[in-house]
């Protein structure tokens, strides 16, 4: 049998008594058994409505962290990167109509005018 | 009459109707939950936090808290796996992050009756204590699987259920415990 079985069998053969010789004298004294009886009858089991206010929310911290990134994300995107302004379509339209009219009474026409001239 | 201390289906058809008769607000079931279980939880709080009076406060919280969220017990787990789970986790909140040990604490606990004794006695009693000591000393993930185990005599499977750690886990605490207690046994020159 190797060292340390022969070990682990002496330690789980002492660790029992070790522990009973220790914790064998505690007992709960009538007073104290009085105590928690007495403290119960001042409280009440909780409603389900009580249940709901006491209870605790866990967020696993690495939830917590993604969303926090994703958070920050958004937000740092709206202020760092402003989206391009959609130039509207009559501008250019007006643009071209613009030129439409120098055509009709621009320095072109003119120069017809002044050949024929 | 107290069926309580049954083990396996016995208590669980057991716990079902002592678990009704709490919810009902039956006072007396609560008393017979007080008298049938204080003496073994003050013994699991008394070895993790180290302090009688301390031991009797998280063990009176913990059936406080138990006689409140009665309701929310669905009856899935023995009654004792979930007390002592209460227990447990009151215990080390009582214990906090503390993990230094007052050693001349300890011996003056183990040290009270001084009567004069033969020599072999005195070693052997020594050895007890320097035993006791040890396991006492111990951090506290250690210890509260050791007295499940070794103490309660509950099964793997039981106490990887009430410590909500899987059952390999618990197998390592106890062979990590186990290595710490020989660590020390070392250090002390101690034989078994």
């Amino acid at each position: 049998m190797k060292k340390n079985d022969m070990f682990n069998k002496s330690i789980d053969a002492v660790i029992k008594p070790a522990l009973q010789d220790h914790l064998d004298t505690i007992e709960a004294e009538a007073s104290f058994i009085e105590r928690v009886i007495s403290a119960s009858k001042e409280t009440n089991p909780y409603t389900p409505l009580q249940r709901f206010l006491e209870m605790e929310i866990r967020i696993p911290i690495s939830m917590a962290v993604v969303s926090c990134v994703v958070v920050l994300g958004i937000f740092a995107n709206s202020l760092l990167l402003p989206k391009e302004l959609p130039s509207p379509s009559y501008e250019i339209l007006n643009m071209s109509s613009q030129i439409t009219m120098e055509y009709n009474r621009g320095d072109l026409g003119n120069d017809i005018y002044k050949n024929k001239g | 009459m107290y069926l309580i201390g049954k083990r396996g289906s016995e208590e669980l058809i057991f716990t079902r109707d002592y678990v009704e008769r709490l919810k009902n607000n039956e006072e007396l079931a609560y008393q017979e939950l007080v008298h049938e279980y204080s003496t073994k939880l003050l013994r699991i709080a008394f070895y993790i936090v180290k302090d009688k009076e301390m031991a009797e406060d998280v063990v009176q919280d913990s059936l406080i808290s138990l006689y409140k969220n009665i309701n929310s017990f669905r009856g899935d787990s023995q009654l004792s796996t979930w007390l002592i789970r209460i227990v447990i986790n009151n215990s080390k909140r009582a214990v906090g992050a503390k993990r230094t040990i007052d050693f001349s604490e300890i011996k003056e606990i183990f040290l009270r009756d001084n009567k004069p004794i033969p020599e072999d006695i005195i070693i052997k009693k020594e050895k007890e204590e320097d035993l006791r000591e040890i396991l006492i000393s111990l951090p506290v993930k250690y210890k509260e699987v050791l007295i499940l185990y070794y103490y309660e005599e509950l099964k793997i499977k039981e106490i990887s259920e009430i410590l909500n750690i899987s059952e390999s886990g618990i197998k390592s605490r106890l062979k990590r415990g186990k290595e710490k207690i020989k660590e020390e046994m070392v250090g002390r020159e101690m034989i078994l």
